[in-house]
């Protein structure tokens, strides 16, 4: 048990990161080359200051149509992301494995409030997987890799919580770390991938709509 | 006759244990970690029961294994400093070329449990939640 959690903290945290680096630069080069190849009068119009425009102006909850077209869903989708980034920074087991390993130091949750915020970003995944099962046109689109991509999402909050909660033992832990790690693996391989698309995205549509159609893309 | 003689012999041969460990037991830590510099706590205390982890870890004859010496940055690990805090010389805040204390019970800690892959490495095994 414990060898098998100081391999999952140690030597597994290091590749999962390696390997995280080494793919997604993979991933973002090909997807490059694919615009140059496919579509070289888009990357000849990238302009910051329209994707800039066209980030910022999404990243404003009910700034663009889109978000406002869906009110409920727009909600859930900023709590979801607010939620799991904060948990990932700000929980204090995550900044103690800093501080041990690199010496770095910052305030941190209380376990209360990270309790919460689990409960909260899980209820979201909760909302995703009722859309998806109820909503007859996303039911549509769903691929099996949008399941996959949640689960391998909601499995780190779901066993963080039990642990915070005492239930398993010492497995809980070990379970924590390993489904966190086979998520950061996957984010170049499954829907996650917008992790490391959804700012060159917003660049590319930003800059077409700026450049070339002058209008707002929001 | 053996049968009563026995347990009786036993018995006092713990009970003359229990002088040489109480004389050595004095200010330390017993059961739990006292280190109120650490305040406000975010967890209970690490589980430590100085002498009888020791025991068990075969670590009585070598206090300098925790208790090192030291200054300006280097440690020395022929000087034995048994019963100075490490608060002494392990400042709470980060300072210049000093492992703040929260980071040097941890290292300490963990790093010779991960080795020996013996003792507690996850956070609740160490800070076991108080009733
Ligand atoms: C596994 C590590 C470890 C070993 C080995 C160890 N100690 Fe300790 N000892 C500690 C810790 C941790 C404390 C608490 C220090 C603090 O509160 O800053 C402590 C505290 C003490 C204290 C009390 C200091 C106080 O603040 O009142 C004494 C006395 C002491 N140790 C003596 C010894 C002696 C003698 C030995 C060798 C037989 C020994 N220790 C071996 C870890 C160790
Ligand atoms: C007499 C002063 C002194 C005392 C007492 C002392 N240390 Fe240290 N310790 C040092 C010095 C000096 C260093 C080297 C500089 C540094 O990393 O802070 C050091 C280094 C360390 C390191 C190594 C850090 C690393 O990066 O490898 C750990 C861990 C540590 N101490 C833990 C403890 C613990 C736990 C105690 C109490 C049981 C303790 N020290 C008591 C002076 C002391
Ligand atoms: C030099 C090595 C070493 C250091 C330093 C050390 N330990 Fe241990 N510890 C051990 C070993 C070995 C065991 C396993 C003993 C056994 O069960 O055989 C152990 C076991 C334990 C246990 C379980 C005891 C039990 O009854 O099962 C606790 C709790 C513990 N250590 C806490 C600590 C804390 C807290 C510190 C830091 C202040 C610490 N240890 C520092 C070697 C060490
Ligand atoms: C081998 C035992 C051990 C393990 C494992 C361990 N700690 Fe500690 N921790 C200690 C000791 C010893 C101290 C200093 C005394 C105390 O408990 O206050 C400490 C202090 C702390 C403190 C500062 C005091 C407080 O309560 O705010 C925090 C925070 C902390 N640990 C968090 C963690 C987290 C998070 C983990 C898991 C990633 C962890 N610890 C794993 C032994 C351990």
């Amino acid at each position: 048990m414990n060898s098998l959690y100081n391999f999952a903290v140690g030597p597994l945290a290091w590749a999962a990161f390696i390997i995280l680096a080494v793919t997604a630069v993979w991933r973002l080069w090909s997807m490059y080359n694919l615009a140059k190849q496919k579509d070289a009068s888009s990357v000849a119009y990238m302009s910051w200051q329209f994707s800039l425009r066209s980030i910022v102006n999404w990243l404003i909850p009910y700034n663009s149509l889109g978000w406002k077209t869906n009110p409920v869903l727009t909600a859930v989708t900023f709590i979801f992301h607010i939620c799991f980034v904060v948990l990932v920074i700000f929980v204090t087991p995550h900044q103690i494995l800093l501080e041990n390993a690199f010496g770095i130091t910052y305030p941190t949750l209380s376990s209360e409030a990270a309790d919460v915020l689990t409960l909260i970003t899980i209820a979201c995944c909760c909302y995703f997987v009722y859309r998806r099962v109820t909503n007859v046109t996303v039911r549509y689109v769903t691929r099996s890799n949008d399941w996959i991509s949640l689960g391998l999402v909601a499995a780190p909050l779901v066993t963080a919580l039990l642990g915070s909660w005492g239930v398993g033992g010492e497995i809980m832990p070990l379970l924590h770390v390993l489904t966190a790690e086979a998520l950061i693996v996957a984010i170049p391989f499954t829907r996650l991938a917008h992790i490391l698309f959804a700012l060159f995205t917003r660049a590319y549509i930003g800059s077409e709509f700026g450049g070339v159609r002058h209008c707002k893309d929001w | 006759m053996n049968k009563v003689f026995t347990p009786i012999l036993l018995i006092f041969a713990f009970m003359l244990t229990i002088p040489a460990a109480s004389a050595f037991a004095e200010g330390m830590p017993e059961g739990r970690m006292n280190v109120p510099e650490l305040a406000p706590f975010k967890y209970a205390p690490a589980v430590f029961d100085h002498d009888p982890h020791n025991e068990k870890a075969g670590l009585e004859e070598n206090c300098i294994a925790c208790h090192h010496g030291g200054e300006n940055g280097k440690m020395d690990m022929e000087d034995d400093t048994s019963g100075t805090p490490c608060v002494e010389c392990h400042s709470v805040e980060k300072q210049r070329g000093v492992t703040p204390l929260r980071r040097a019970f941890h290292l300490q800690c963990i790093t010779c449990h991960e080795n020996q892959n013996k003792g507690p490495v996850q956070c609740k095994s160490c800070h076991v939640p108080e009733k």
